[in-house]
């Protein structure tokens, strides 16, 4: 594996990592939850696996329909994924929970019309990548050209340091899922009830936030928008 | 009192994050070099 795919793999769990780390209390909320639909993502792991190792005894079902059937099933399993993390989380979450889903979906609708995730050549070179890995792409993607379907979301931001090229569903994948780590932790960090010991090492203005209240909860209207109301 | 995580706690964190690893994974499809 490129160190560039390397760091597309960890970039939602460092960004929710940082944006919490910056938080007191925040890293710890991330264990008082579990991220849900783990045999999804194994499913679609395994089909992903196959569709880059292209091994000629899966030869019928990594071609099947043109190469869509792959897209269709890690589509499936994208699905899964969502709704398996919908349930009994905080509004925010499940809202970025289907932001990761939509981006699965773009890619998944781009590879099915296409036999394989088209990617500019353009972007492409100017990200560094060398011509033989061009001109003989990884199994799952192909050149966009004249015939290409879907072009806006297909992989044509090119990253140099990286060397690769991503699209528009990548970022909404990367982005809704460290959103939705993120959210479901804070949430998680507000429903804790603080023993009153702990309340006076508070400081100041924090402590209402570990008991949930009408006026605390989330959906509740700013202190602001109560008092201009 | 300690503030040092439990184990069952560090393995709940990093099997979220490996879960969510893993997702990028299976449902990201960037273009690289593949050598």
């Amino acid at each position: 594996m490129s160190p560039g795919l390397l760091a597309v793999l960890l970039v939602a769990p460092a960004i929710a990592v940082a944006v919490l780390a910056l938080r007191p209390g925040g890293l710890a909320a991330l264990s008082r939850f579990r991220v849900r639909g783990m045999p999804w993502v194994l499913a679609g792991a395994a089909v992903q696996a196959l569709r880059t190792a292209d091994p000629a005894w899966a030869s019928g079902f990594l071609h099947a329909a043109g190469g869509a059937a792959t897209a269709l099933v890690l589509g499936g399993c994208a699905v899964g994924f969502v709704l398996a993390n919908l349930r009994d989380r905080p509004r925010g979450a499940a809202l970025a929970a289907g932001v990761a889903g939509l981006g699965a979906l773009l890619n998944a609708a781009a590879t099915a019309l296409n036999g394989g995730m088209p990617f500019s050549v353009r972007a492409a070179a100017a990200a560094g990548i060398d011509t033989a890995s061009i001109a003989d792409p990884t199994p799952g993607h192909v050149p966009i050209d004249t015939g290409t379907r879907l072009v806006a979301i297909a992989d044509v931001v090119p990253v140099p340091g990286l060397h690769l090229v991503f699209s528009l569903g990548d970022v909404l994948l990367w982005g809704g899922l460290a959103a939705c780590l993120v959210v479901a932790a804070l949430h998680t960090q507000r429903s804790v009830v603080v023993p009153p010991d702990d309340v006076t090492t508070e400081p100041p203005g924090a402590a209402g936030v570990h008991h949930r209240t009408a006026l605390t909860s989330p959906d509740a209207p700013s202190a602001v928008a109560r008092s201009t109301a | 009192m300690s503030t040092r995580p439990s184990r069952t706690r560090v393995v709940a964190t990093l099997g979220s994050l490996a879960t969510v690893a893993l997702a990028v994974y299976a449902f990201a499809a960037p273009f690289a070099r593949t050598n």
